[in-house]
């Protein structure tokens, strides 16, 4: 049998970066059981614009639009598997961690952190897998 | 979706190599879900001791790669069966 792939549009367009800054990729696509996100930076739902802050204030803002994007395709934060986080500063390790955490109550997800040079100005960018 | 694949955290069999639960860090140390296992970042880090293993890149390239056919292993894979 042949799984099927299928490309996710968000419920809310405006945190969709692939139309806001024309790039080649897709929010999210879905490939049998899983659904494999983009990495998403901090967008402001309300205007798409970048939301440039904290790494406290970044993360909580990707991992609530993350949350709104994998609900909105039936799926949710409690059933992620893996997850990417990207940051411009391994200094700021424990900054991400603990906003990250009060995402992840219980049974988080298998996880990989790297320290790396971001576009755009932002200081996080979280990519993910989940169930579908 | 209501028929999800069931989604079970994997802990390593050696406490030493259990570095999210040893640091208290917000991940699993992997995830099983299906016929998939999800690994986390993973380091050079000494089984016997639970410390860091600093040495040249090649002798920590094999330590975390013997660290990860430990997670496998403790999953009940193998490292022969690693696709990514």
């Amino acid at each position: 049998m042949t799984l099927f792939r299928q490309v996710i549009e968000p419920g809310n367009p405006a945190v969709d970066p692939s139309r806001k800054f024309n790039l080649p990729l897709s929010p999210a696509v879905r490939g049998g059981d899983f659904v494999f996100l983009s990495a998403m930076a901090a967008i402001d739902p309300a205007t798409g614009e970048r939301a440039h802050g904290t790494m406290a204030a970044e993360t909580r803002q990707i991992l609530t639009n993350m949350g709104a994007l994998l609900e909105a395709v039936g799926s949710s934060l409690a059933n992620v598997v893996k997850v990417n986080v990207l940051i411009y500063s391994m200094l700021e390790y424990e900054n991400m961690n603990a906003v990250y955490r009060e995402f992840f109550p219980t049974d988080p997800p298998a996880r990989t952190v790297c320290g790396v040079k971001l576009i755009g100005g932002h200081k996080v960018e979280i990519e993910c897998v989940a169930l579908a | 979706m209501t028929d999800r694949l069931p989604r079970s955290v994997i802990e390593p069999k050696n406490p030493k190599l259990n570095v999210s639960r040893n640091a208290n860090l917000p991940h699993s140390p992997g995830i099983r879900v299906g016929d998939y296992i999800f690994l986390s970042g993973m380091g050079p880090v000494d089984p016997v001791t639970g410390r860091r293993n600093l040495g040249p890149i090649a002798e920590q390239i094999r330590q975390t790669l013997r660290n990860m056919a430990h997670m496998l292993e403790s999953a009940g894979s193998g490292s022969t069966a690693s696709s990514k």
